[in-house]
């Protein structure tokens, strides 16, 4: 059962050894690798194809690999796994999910079509995805806790993007795109409260939960509609801000592309589109190789192609302006720490429409 | 995506030369984690009943928490480093 002394203990066990992932055994591998690279003819073609045959059969990529893809396994389906510890508890969270709220905070479609993207694999191995339970939301919620292992404190990568964005502008209206349960949605909600937000998702039982803790934090600014990023029914000019964090990983290039233009669509003259994502450093092939696995064995396969797609590039076919495209720390020094830590190669990704 | 479709589940990734490794890894890796529950829970049990007999209050302290958390690093520490494959004491290849 969620919140039983076994369930964190087994839980807090999964988590020290994603630690162990992350430190030692990420060392070890690029060890390895920056040795098999020294033995290499010199003739390699740089690039994560080369990565791969460097560490064809190499028992550290073997472990480290296996671990990557099992340790997530073991965090939401093990004995004691999410998704059997919330089960138990299933009638309290949907009881609490449907609660009554106050008009206009949630609009959900009943008969909205979840697209086939969505539905082919189990994102981030959550049996099931976060769309098809009603307390997926919930387990996804309870699972993002702890999804940049470093980070005792994950909230923290999200108020300082918030930080990041409300040094460049100050919203009076902002569209969170894939808002989820709403843990990008909030900071903003909650420091702009001039501003009106509105999230959107294509997940009901995330949205139950984003508006259900909007409802709890009485906030008054903000609204949750499920609706695709790439075609909203939104009017045009409609936003002087649009984010999205974590969203664009999650869709194939030409839904990014039409999430894109319908970005630009919604923004007014002088608008600013930002989103926060992973882009892997282009210069290190060895990170790079390690990101575009992660992508399959951690059930996100539009990691590399999002990567490969050229984002910046179709921003400006679109017609955004000022595009650019920085690395984002998660949090203080994380950067410094690529060596020897493995993390996200975190991303932010920016553009404004040009006023008229 | 064509053809006859597999009537099995999906069948699991797998990263060794051996496919049967993949598995038993996974057998490993659950007994340790059940190994750590119960570890836990027997520390967090000696706690309560060291500090009054059957006292009713079992919250460990801020300081029991952290030995805890550091006691957990070093079970995971011991048993995945196994999983690294290097010398601990110099010897032949
Ligand atoms: C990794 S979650 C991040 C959620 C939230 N932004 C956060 O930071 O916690 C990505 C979200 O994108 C949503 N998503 C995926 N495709 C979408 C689409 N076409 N339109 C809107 N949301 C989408 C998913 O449902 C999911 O909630």
């Amino acid at each position: 059962m969620v919140g039983s002394p076994e369930f964190d203990a087994y839980q807090r066990f999964i988590l020290s050894a994603k630690l162990y992932w992350t430190g030692p055994m990420f060392r070890a591998l690029r060890e390895t690798y920056r040795h098999r690279l020294s033995l290499a003819p010199k003739e390699m073609p740089p690039g994560p194809e080369r990565v791969a045959a460097l560490l064809a059969g190499e028992p550290d990529a073997q472990i480290f690999c296996w671990m990557e893809r099992h340790l997530q396994r073991f965090k939401y389906s093990g004995r004691l796994g999410l998704v059997p510890a919330h089960e138990e508890a299933r009638a309290a969270i949907e009881a609490a999910l449907n609660a009554p709220l106050p008009p206009g905070l949630l609009e959900l479609d009943p008969g909205f079509e979840v697209p086939r993207y969505f539905r082919a694999v189990d994102i981030h191995q959550h049996p099931g995805g976060i769309w098809s339970d009603e307390i997926a939301g919930a387990v996804y919620e309870r699972g993002a806790r702890s999804t940049t292992p470093l980070l005792s404190k994950d909230l923290s990568l999200h108020e300082r993007f918030t930080d990041l964005v409300l040094a460049l502008r100050r919203p009076r209206r902002l569209l969170d795109m894939g808002c989820g349960f709403g843990k990008s949605t909030k900071p903003f909600y909650e420091r702009c409260r001039e501003a009106e937000v509105l999230g959107i998702d294509i997940a009901a039982p995330c949205l139950k939960l984003a508006a259900q803790d909007a409802a709890a934090a009485q906030a008054r600014n903000v609204a949750f509609k499920q609706r695709s990023a790439d075609a909203t029914r939104l009017p045009d000019g409609s936003f002087d801000l649009v984010t999205s964090t974590m969203m664009l990983h999650e869709m194939p290039p030409p839904v990014v592309e039409g999430t894109l233009r319908e970005a630009f669509r919604l923004l007014e003259p002088g608008g600013l589109m930002i989103h926060l994502d992973f882009l892997p450093p282009e210069e290190d092939e060895f990170l790079t190789w390690i990101h575009y696995g992660h992508g399959r064995r951690n059930n996100e396969p539009y990691m590399e192609p999002l990567a490969r797609m050229g984002i910046g590039r179709v921003m400006e076919a679109i017609g955004f302006r000022e595009v650019r495209i920085e690395p984002f720390e998660e949090m203080e020094g994380a950067l410094a720490r690529r060596e020897t830590h493995w993390r996200f190669p975190w991303a932010v990704v920016s553009g404004v429409r040009p006023a008229a | 995506m064509d053809g006859p479709a597999d009537p099995r589940p999906r069948l699991e990734q797998t990263f060794f030369a051996d496919p049967v490794l993949d598995r038993v890894l996974g057998m490993v890796m659950a007994l340790s984690a059940e190994v750590w529950v119960l570890r836990e829970r027997q520390r967090r049990m000696a706690i309560a009943l060291e500090r009054a007999g059957l006292a009713s209050d079992a919250t460990p302290s801020a300081e029991e928490e952290a030995a805890l958390a550091r006691e957990r690093d070093a079970f995971t520490a011991a048993l995945l480093e196994n999983l690294l494959g290097r010398q601990v004491s110099k010897g032949a290849p």
